[in-house]
């Protein structure tokens, strides 16, 4: 299993609950110790429904930390963060 | 290429290396984390807080599980309380007005992202006040809730998982919903089936 299918395997629960409130949650990039997540959605996403996105980040991390150790650094890009490239 | 660690496993693989060197390791899996509150020995005669996050048809459910523990378990009372926002933990004095008037507390319903969040923090904080708490979350929110359990220091709390979804539905499925998790709720708050 590569990085990115496992870092996929351990998101997979998270994102039911990101795709009920209208978004999702892609893996942008991964590499061996690094994550890019994108937070996304559209007109009919839950926007309220979405916790924030310094807490959202530190849920993430939380998460990974647990499953998958040798991923040190999680960025999340999130429409909602207004330096969001 | 990266491998999926659990912490049971590494409990194994520990034991496994103490058993090849000889070793007997003295140190068990805690079976409650720091801050979780102790468990109910019985529901029987119990008072109990039902926390109301707003969430649509949370108080109905809640109420019907409120009914249930008071009918089938022998809970002696129950009440409703509503938090301000969903979305938002409720405020400390509300917890400490629990705290203070219930042996356990339950609360839900996180049926979003943002309730499920708030819904753990509660128990958390509510926990940390020796309460035994249980949130209810439908079954799409179950992996959030876990999630932000583990954020939040408390890895080993377990939820009630109800269907989804609860907001639209009728007060006679509110009612079968609140049957179906009525004895996981139960088991959560007491030692004996934990």
């Amino acid at each position: 299993m590569t990085t990115r299918e496992s870092v996929e395997r351990v998101l997979e629960g998270l994102r039911q609950g990101f795709q009920a409130d209208g978004s999702d949650l892609v893996v942008e990039k991964v590499t061996d110790s690094t994550l890019i997540l994108r937070l996304v959605g559209n007109d009919d996403t839950c926007w309220d429904c979405i916790v924030p996105p310094e807490q959202l980040k530190h849920v993430v991390s939380a998460l990974l930390r647990s499953k998958l150790p040798a991923i040190t650094h999680v960025e999340l890009l999130d429409p909602r963060d207004e330096t969001m490239p | 290429m990266a491998t999926i660690i659990t912490e049971q496993d590494l409990h194994r693989q520990a034991l496994e290396q103490a058993a090849a060197l000889g070793l007997v390791n003295p140190i068990g899996i805690a079976k409650h984390q720091l801050g979780a509150a102790p468990r109910l020995a019985k529901l029987q005669g119990a008072r109990g807080g039902l926390l109301d996050n707003t969430k649509g048809n949370a108080g109905p459910l809640l109420t019907h599980v409120g009914n249930l523990l008071r009918d089938r378990y022998g809970v002696k009372e129950v009440s409703i309380h509503r938090k301000l926002v969903y979305s938002r933990p409720a405020d400390p004095e509300l917890l400490d007005l629990l705290a203070k008037n219930y042996d356990f507390v339950v609360t839900g319903v996180g049926a979003c992202g943002s309730c499920t969040s708030a819904c753990v923090r509660d128990v958390v904080d509510l926990e940390a006040r020796g309460i035994p708490t249980v949130a209810i979350h439908t079954e799409v929110f179950m992996n959030s809730g876990a999630a932000h359990a583990l954020a939040f220091g408390r890895g080993d709390l377990e939820f009630a998982s109800v269907r989804h979804p609860i907001a639209a539905i009728q007060d006679a499925e509110l009612r079968e919903r609140a049957e179906e998790i009525i004895d996981s709720v139960a088991r959560l708050l007491t030692a004996a089936e934990r």
